[in-house]
């Protein structure tokens, strides 16, 4: 008999790097190309074209870094820029990005993402932050005035954030909210002004599924992390009493609203899915999710910026070494301990309704687009 | 020659802000701008020349178990002296500055002078000293501020500190639409000191490979 050794891991996912990178690769365009096609034909074919412009310029800006930086570190350029995937980065920062704002503030943006984000830390796979966060934290932090003006319309998000205060209490508030993003439909479609890629909720779910399905992303993260933002928001809408929609109870309707508007899809499905900087065991990955999850809705009803999904994104990759090290070990001995840490983090979740219903004043009445002039987009409030 | 050696270190190569990590905390708080960073560098500098001298000139009088106090009494009078100066005649400088001319007194850069170099050497090379660190940390607040600056707002100017209304000189460099304003908050202080403070680690790396090299070469030939 033979046999035969080999150097750990012994346990090998027939996917490469290689094939991972490119589905995903994919995903990420059938989303933007359905972006583009949704801004052409709704705002005009400029506006579809800027959403290309942008990307185009990320892209450039990624590769020159790229090259800068094998140029310095005397390694092959055409060798570094195809295994350190900086395409899929820029196409997230892309999508992340409201369609107004500058290709300038673009290609800074994806400077910092790429070098400081990514290079700095010693290429693909060493970064501690998700590098696309990073780039999108800058716009935030420094591009607040840079806008286009190419749509004049308020998102989803800014509307339900500074109108309704995330919680329309009853019927007549949640109707005149719809009336105004034109309903639960577009809102699943992805017919609303938004973050380039984030609005397209079901179009994002169906990729989700592709990628699971192909082995590119685990499930886990996305389903407790959509799931647990269900499950804060339905016992947020229990308690504070929101009332039934056209016989739909609230805490059906309420949850749905969080998870259709603003960008907890596309951040459950591309950004927290980011091999590199989330924990490994799918025990912490469920932990990691359950806390991004508590941190994205309290930053949403408590906080002062209007959605919380990307800063949820940074706050828990700073505890990702953490997390890793407290679920490290042989897992089947650690269950327990993984199962008690997973239910602590679900108790946090609950406290975080408990907190927000024993503090927040929903909107009861219906508001009514009083403002004539027609609202910018706003660049800054508009976090992912 | 040695004095001269000593005063040359303080200004690049023992740089006190980025070579010896002294005195970060006002360094990333006031330089946003050009003016709060002359101003706070020709404070840093008076304090420090004083401060220096008096203790060296006090050495051998100060019991060692109670010299850190002593210290600071010191250079607390000496920071009072230069706040009200401030507060008195450029007091568009002292609200710009705020606590941080106060928080001088425990400025790493002033108590370290004083126990590293000072409490050792005579007054002459204390004072030169001062005058060498001071003027370090002057040049680094300064890079750091032209920096932040023009990065952050596009312009460089620089007003008249006793003279709030005279517009020394002001010149914008990056029009309005292209600035980055991230850098006038602590993120891009943070990031402008640690690309200075790697620039300046990479140029002694260098320096230091550079003289092995001619030691190593030095040291052939003498073999020969």
């Amino acid at each position: 008999m033979k046999y035969t050794f080999h150097v750990s891991p012994n346990l090998q996912s027939k996917n490469s790097t290689q094939q991972i990178m490119r589905d995903l690769t994919i995903g990420l365009l059938v989303v933007f190309v359905a972006s583009v096609i949704y801004y052409s034909v709704a705002w005009g074919i400029n506006v579809g074209l800027q959403a290309v412009i942008l990307l185009a310029c990320s892209l450039v800006t990624t590769f020159v870094c790229e090259a800068i930086f094998a140029k310095l570190k005397k390694k092959d350029i055409k060798d570094v820029i195809t295994h350190s995937f900086g395409w899929v980065t820029s196409i997230i920062l892309v999508m992340m990005c409201p369609i107004n704002i500058t290709p300038y503030a673009i290609i800074i943006a994806t400077f910092f993402a790429i070098a400081v984000g990514r290079l700095m830390f010693g290429g693909f796979g060493y970064n501690i932050f998700n590098p696309a966060a990073v780039g999108r934290a800058v716009i935030f932090a420094s591009f607040s005035g840079a806008t286009t003006r190419l749509i004049t319309s308020a998102t989803p998000t800014g509307i339900l954030a500074g109108t309704f205060k995330w919680l329309p209490m009853t019927e007549a508030a949640l109707q005149s909210y719809l009336d105004r993003v034109g309903g639960f439909g577009s809102l699943f479609l992805g017919t609303t002004p938004g973050a380039i890629g984030e609005t397209f909720s079901i179009l994002i779910l169906l990729v989700g599924v592709f990628l699971v399905l192909r082995g590119v992303i685990d499930w886990r993260i996305p389903t407790f992390y959509l799931g647990t933002i269900f499950m804060i928001t339905c016992v947020l809408a229990i308690l504070t009493g929101v009332q039934p929609y056209h016989g739909i109870p609230g805490w059906i309707w309420y949850p749905v609203l969080h998870l259709v508007t603003g960008g907890v899809i596309f951040g459950a499905v591309f950004m927290l899915t980011d091999p590199v900087t989330v924990p490994t065991s799918p025990a912490a990955r469920i932990f990691f999710a359950i806390c991004a999850a508590a941190i994205t809705v309290l930053i949403r009803l408590k906080g002062n910026l209007p959605e919380g999904c990307l800063y949820s994104i940074l706050i828990m990759n700073c505890f990702t070494p953490m997390i890793e090290s407290a679920f490290d070990g042989p897992q089947f001995e650690i269950k327990k301990k993984a199962w008690l840490m997973i239910a602590c983090s679900a108790v946090l979740a609950l406290c975080v309704s408990f907190y927000a219903s024993s503090t927040m004043k929903g909107v009861k009445g219906a508001v009514k687009n009083t403002a004539q002039v027609v609202e910018v987009m706003p660049c800054v409030e508009e976090v992912l | 020659m040695n004095r001269m050696q000593n005063f040359k270190n303080g200004l690049i190569k023992d740089n006190p802000v980025f070579g010896l990590y002294l005195g970060l905390c006002s360094t990333l708080a006031i330089t946003t701008s050009i003016n709060n960073a002359i101003g706070m560098g020709v404070a840093v500098i008076f304090v420090l020349i004083l401060s220096n001298m008096i203790i060296s000139a006090i050495r051998k009088l100060v019991p060692d178990d109670i010299r850190i106090p002593v210290y600071i009494v010191i250079i607390a009078t000496l920071v009072k002296i230069i706040q009200m100066l401030i507060q008195a005649y450029a007091p568009a400088l002292d609200s710009s500055l705020g606590v941080f001319i106060p928080l001088i007194v425990v400025n790493c850069i002033i108590l370290g002078r004083a126990e590293a170099f000072a409490s050792k050497n005579g007054i002459l090379d204390s004072a030169l000293d001062g005058v060498g660190m001071g003027l370090g940390y002057l040049l680094a607040v300064l890079s750091m501020s032209v920096i932040r600056q023009l990065l952050a707002t596009g312009v460089l100017s620089m007003t008249n500190p006793f003279n709030e209304a005279q517009v020394l000189f002001s010149i914008r460099l990056i029009p309005a639409d292209f600035t980055i304003s991230m850098f006038s908050s602590p993120l891009g202080a943070f990031m402008t000191f640690a690309c200075l403070a790697a620039g300046l680690t990479a140029y002694k790396l260098h320096a230091q490979k550079k003289e092995e090299a001619k030691a190593a070469a030095n040291s052939k030939e003498a073999a020969k």
